[in-house]
């Protein structure tokens, strides 16, 4: 594919194990972190990678920018192999991971972005100037870190990691301790760097940010890839059924069981608000064709449609159903 | 030359920012020039004519013009202080950024290994410079000593005593990289230096059974070599002080950088870079 930035192939990684007593003669136990995950991004997207505590997501990245050697399996980034030409896949991406530890705390934002702009072979002023403006911290920009708050230090972080203006920016949850408005702004910032050309890997938590962001998508567990698609292969994965949901009104009356013996409706649902009114859960099969007949039948039950909507599961709801028939199928497994 | 100058930037400004540090440390470093001339001129005096300066440890004898003990000590201090700033600094500069949480920052920029290296050398090396400085100046200007040194021979011993002893502390680095803490080189190995080197008095007042470690240590020919820079030998005189020190940069140094790289190289394998 001529358009990828990132290609990955068969990355294992494996993290030894402390000894324990008396095992001290023995080969120290391994914990298998990824096992043969592979990935493709390709330019100018925003391309997420999911996974509950401990998944590989932060394994994954760290192989990918170069701060870990994998066990088995290549990396490609920028057209350059992670292991071979590290040096100058670093001076390409841009890199921003939340760890706070990672500033000179004596040292102000604008000193250590200057530091770490002269590693990279930046020297102009105007482009600190320029960051500390783009992410909030022009007026905090010559206090010392140690002043700053956790989110004040995510958003020089985000700063160090454009520094280099890269075209491809690899990000480990870097909402992480920002307020809902910092996040919502680097979200813009996000959209913004893509938008111009750029293209961005991150790892998150957070489903809603995930949903709203992300061209595609990598599910991992266990450092397995689970899935890797848009949000709707998500949802073709879990199920192929669709839901609605109808609000009703009228002196009619409504079974489910009559709802059920309509061909296409595989489940339904009927519940009784306090103001009278009817609302119906239908899951239909397929591409939901059985949904006029069931209107039909409401109607022809003097019910007045008030509102009817598709009801899809969220990113939050597929990624917990994903990771659930992983685990069962794992269970039978072993 | 940015890279390194970034480092020395960097270093000084958070060196500045203990303010009460930087005035403890040259508090320091007066007392202890007032408490060798003091010590010195009293009890040491006697000591010195014979036993310091006369003979080095390859044998050569030495003209007596600076031999006193205050001078002895001078030199054996400050120069001391910058050949182990090349052990230290670079083990020292790699455990605070493992502490301080930004070796895997600094390791995410295409900075070369040959940078980072200096870079984190030269801020304590111009610190030990400045102390040096300082002691001889003291020396020269105040008690009249080294007048008639050979300057010109000095950076000619200076450069392969520092490169011998970087050497041994990119070996100490590589260790640091891979056990974190109890690297087995920094552990003793300035103490050692320091005390069988001839900082404070000479080898050659060490017991015979001690003779064959103090020879293979570099700072002993490095301080000999000096001394006699400093006495005012030819550069004929200090010929084997340069053979040695030459020998052991060249085998001590590519092993050593070899082994670092190969040390970076396995921390990243195993995931252990960031931690302390």
């Amino acid at each position: 594919m001529t358009d990828a930035v990132v290609e990955a192939r068969g990355l294992v990684k494996r993290y030894q194990m402390p000894w324990t007593w008396p095992n001290l003669w023995r080969p120290r136990p391994e914990h298998l972190a990824l096992d043969g995950v592979g990935l493709v991004v390709r330019r100018g997207e925003i391309f997420g990678l999911l996974g509950p505590n401990g998944a590989g997501k932060t394994t994954l990245l760290r192989l990918l920018v170069g701060l870990l050697l994998p066990d088995e399996g290549t990396a490609v980034v920028n057209g350059m192999d992670v292991v071979r030409a590290g040096r100058r896949v670093r001076a390409s991406i841009g890199v921003v991971y939340g760890d706070e530890r990672s500033f000179f705390w004596r040292l102000s934002v604008r000193e250590n972005l200057r530091f770490y702009a002269r590693l990279f072979g930046v020297s102009e002023q105007s482009r600190i100037d320029e960051l500390v403006e783009l992410v909030g911290l022009a007026e905090a920009a010559d206090m010392p870190m140690h002043s700053y708050s956790s989110g004040m230090r995510q958003r020089a972080a985000i700063a160090r990691g454009l520094i280099n203006d890269p075209s491809l920016i690899f990000m480990d949850e870097p909402t992480r301790s920002l307020d809902p408005v910092g996040a919502q702004e680097l979200r813009r910032l996000i959209s913004e760097r893509v938008a111009s050309g750029r293209t961005v890997v991150f790892a998150t938590n957070l489903m809603h940010e995930a949903e709203a962001l992300c061209d595609r998508l990598m599910l991992i567990d266990h450092g397995h890839e689970l899935i890797t698609g848009t949000v709707q292969d998500f949802r073709d994965r879990v199920t192929t059924d669709v839901v609605y949901q109808l609000v009703l009104e009228g002196n009619g009356t409504c079974s489910p069981e009559e709802l059920q013996a309509i061909p296409g409706i595989r489940n339904a649902e009927v519940e009784q608000t306090e103001q009278g009114a009817f609302r119906v859960t239908l899951v239909l099969s397929g591409e939901a064709a059985a949904l006029p007949a069931a209107i039909r039948h409401l109607m022809d039950h003097t019910l007045e449609i008030v509102s009817c909507a598709r009801q899809d599961p969220s990113l939050d709801e597929l990624f917990q159903e994903i990771v659930r028939l992983r685990r069962l199928e794992m269970a039978e497994v072993n | 030359m940015g890279v390194t100058l970034a480092f020395l930037r960097r270093d000084w400004r958070i060196w500045m920012s203990y303010r009460a540090a930087v005035f403890q440390h040259y508090l320091g470093l007066v007392l202890l020039v007032v408490l060798v001339y003091v010590l010195g001129s009293n009890f040491a005096g006697d000591l010195a004519p014979e036993t310091l300066l006369l003979r080095t440890p390859e044998g050569v004898d030495v003209p007596r013009q600076s031999g006193d003990y205050v001078a002895f000590a001078l030199v054996g201090l400050a120069l001391t202080d910058m050949f182990l700033s090349g052990l230290t600094s670079i083990p020292k500069a790699l455990r605070n950024a493992q502490f301080s949480g930004t070796m895997e920052a600094v390791l995410l920029t295409p900075i070369k290994e040959s940078e980072l290296l200096a870079g984190s050398a030269v801020f304590p090396f111009l610190q030990s410079l400045a102390r040096a400085t300082l002691l001889l100046t003291f020396g020269f200007v105040f008690l009249g000593y080294w007048q008639g040194a050979n300057f010109a021979i000095m950076p000619l011993i200076f450069v392969p005593g520092f490169l011998s002893l970087a050497a041994v502390g990119l070996a100490s680095s590589a260790f640091t990289l891979i056990l974190k803490q109890g690297d087995p080189v920094s552990l003793g190995y300035a103490a050692l230096s320091t005390i069988l080197g001839g900082t404070l008095f000479p080898t050659n007042a060490l017991p015979d059974w001690l003779q064959p470690v103090v020879f293979t240590l570099p700072l002993t020919h490095a301080l000999s070599g000096m001394r006699l820079a400093f006495a005012g030998a030819p550069l004929a005189a200090v010929v084997p002080q340069l053979l040695i020190l030459w020998s052991l940069t060249l085998v001590l140094l590519p092993v050593s950088y070899l082994f670092f790289r190969w040390s970076l190289r396995h921390v990243r394998k195993k995931g252990s870079l960031g931690y302390y």
